[in-house]
């Protein structure tokens, strides 16, 4: 099977200094992918690089297929209709309801307002909020606006799932749903996803694939298992030891 | 008592009425769009153009440093050329309606700013156009801002065309200069400050409310 994204040589400088120099990865379709790394490793840009919101210097990235970068605005736009994204703060319109959010992608393809309530009420209902379709963002809670972000991202059947820190600002239970979540998404639906994050142990609970990413440039890339187990980067032994997963009690603990 | 200028009065109010109603209706229609293109245009925003933001930001400047006494009278030939004749009401809604402009679209231009960016890029990550970002995002996000500073304006406005007496526009100043200051008359003074407060506070009021009601954060 072709893979889901193709990234080649991938540069994005700011002023003089490159965010991230040099990448090189591909996933397979229906896999899910964790980047991890401290902040400002550049995995953020190397996010947005994926969907043209950041648009590299040099290099190529290829997504189902289709080369996206050096595309115009206009056929950014629609190649971006086919990727979801979730972010960190959700970014939940405040002043429409839940199922105005979850429908806005549809609402911009012009899809009628009964075709796209009727979608909104599945989607809501894959995402455990049918009851709150008429409620506003603000009196959810965070791990129901993710699970809006979510419904919000799936409305147009994307062919991939980009998520920016999407457990971050959760607890650790909440966290620990919505990553049960988007490990069903992925299964039920073969969504391929991307993840972004700080944390070992999201990286662990849902990837197949794992990045690790050190001043702009990848240190490791390889299986969830043979990276917690056997990590050959400095900075993969670091964040493992800081997630507690290190030393030699990192077998132990993972899924055999 | 009998010789109070009731009729006075009330021609007054309906002739301030006009003044700040109209000038507020124009100002909104030409301001807001103006904020929009500030916003749009600065460095941050989601048309960036250094050369058109420093145009708008400097044309707007100039029109707010210019003192409303003598903006009245200089637009004087573009009054006459609008409105066919410089003298009355109306032509005083032109110098009012071209003051409020820049100082609404300054106002709107704060709130529009204030519209948190995630929600942008949220909007820009689903595909959608800049049209949408403003139509779905910006104004609405901003839409408590945008009527509180509205009502801000439209206050503004009413002090403003205390001085449109200049033109002859009549209205609740010219009033009070008319028989208060020239001829002594202190309760007709006293009544055009008590209809420009209930005035005032109508307008905050019915504003608030419908601030309040559009903010849903």
């Amino acid at each position: 099977m072709s893979n889901i994204i193709e990234v080649s040589n991938l540069t994005r400088r700011f002023g003089e200094k490159p965010a991230v120099k040099n990448i090189s990865f591909a996933l397979a379709r229906g896999d899910v992918l964790a980047i991890i790394g401290r902040s400002g490793a550049g995995k953020s840009t190397l996010l947005r690089c994926l969907n043209g919101l950041e648009r590299p210097d040099t290099g190529t990235v290829v997504i189902d297929g289709e080369t996206i970068t050096g595309r115009s605005e206009r056929q950014l736009r629609a190649i971006r209709q086919r990727i979801g994204m979730i972010f960190q703060h959700f970014n939940l319109l405040s002043a429409k309801t839940v199922l105005e959010n979850v429908t806005l992608p549809l609402k911009l393809a012009g899809v009628s307002r009964a075709e796209r309530e009727r979608r909104g009420e599945e989607l809501l209902e894959m995402v455990g909020l049918a009851d709150r379709a008429k409620t506003y963002p603000a009196r959810l809670s965070g791990g129901q606006m993710q699970r809006v972000g979510i419904a919000r991202a799936l409305s147009r059947d994307p062919v991939l799932l980009l998520c920016d820190e999407a457990t971050s600002a959760l607890d650790p239970e909440t966290t620990l749903s919505v990553l049960e979540l988007l490990r069903r998404i992925n299964k039920q639906f073969g969504l391929s996803i991307v993840l972004i994050t700080h944390e070992m142990n999201v990286a662990r609970q849902i990837a197949d694939q794992v990045l690790v990413l050190a001043n702009g440039t990848i240190v490791e890339d390889g299986t969830t298992q043979s990276i917690f187990r056997n990590p050959r980067s400095e900075d993969a032994r670091l964040m493992l030891r800081a997630a507690g997963f290190l030393p030699e009690d990192a077998h132990v603990r993972l899924p055999v | 008592m009998s010789d109070f200028p009731f009729d006075d009065l009330f021609e007054c109010f309906l002739q301030t009425l006009q003044m700040v109603g109209l000038a507020g209706l124009l100002s909104f229609l030409a301001g807001l769009p103006l904020a929009l293109l500030l916003v749009a245009t600065g460095p941050k925003g989601i048309a960036p153009n250094k050369v058109l933001n420093r145009v708008l930001a400097a044309f707007v400047n100039a029109v707010r440093s210019v003192p409303f006494i003598i903006l009245l009278v200089a637009v004087i030939p573009l009054t006459r050329l609008i409105v066919g004749t410089a003298i009355g009401t109306m032509a005083a809604v032109v110098p009012l309606a071209m003051a409020a402009t820049p100082y609404y679209a300054r106002i709107a231009e704060v709130s529009l700013r204030e519209v948190d960016a995630g929600l942008v890029e949220a909007v820009r990550a689903m595909g959608g156009s800049r049209f949408a970002i403003i139509r779905d995002v910006l104004i609405p996000e901003a839409l408590p801002g945008l009527i509180s500073g509205f009502v801000v304006t439209l206050v503004t406005l009413i002090g403003a065309s205390a001085m449109a007496g200049v033109v002859g526009a009549g209205g609740l100043g010219d009033l009070a200069i008319r028989y208060g200051y020239d001829e002594f008359q202190t309760n007709v003074v006293i009544a055009v400050v008590a209809v420009l407060i209930v005035f005032v506070w109508v307008l905050q009021f019915t504003g608030d409310r419908l601030a309040a009601f559009f903010n849903r954060r």
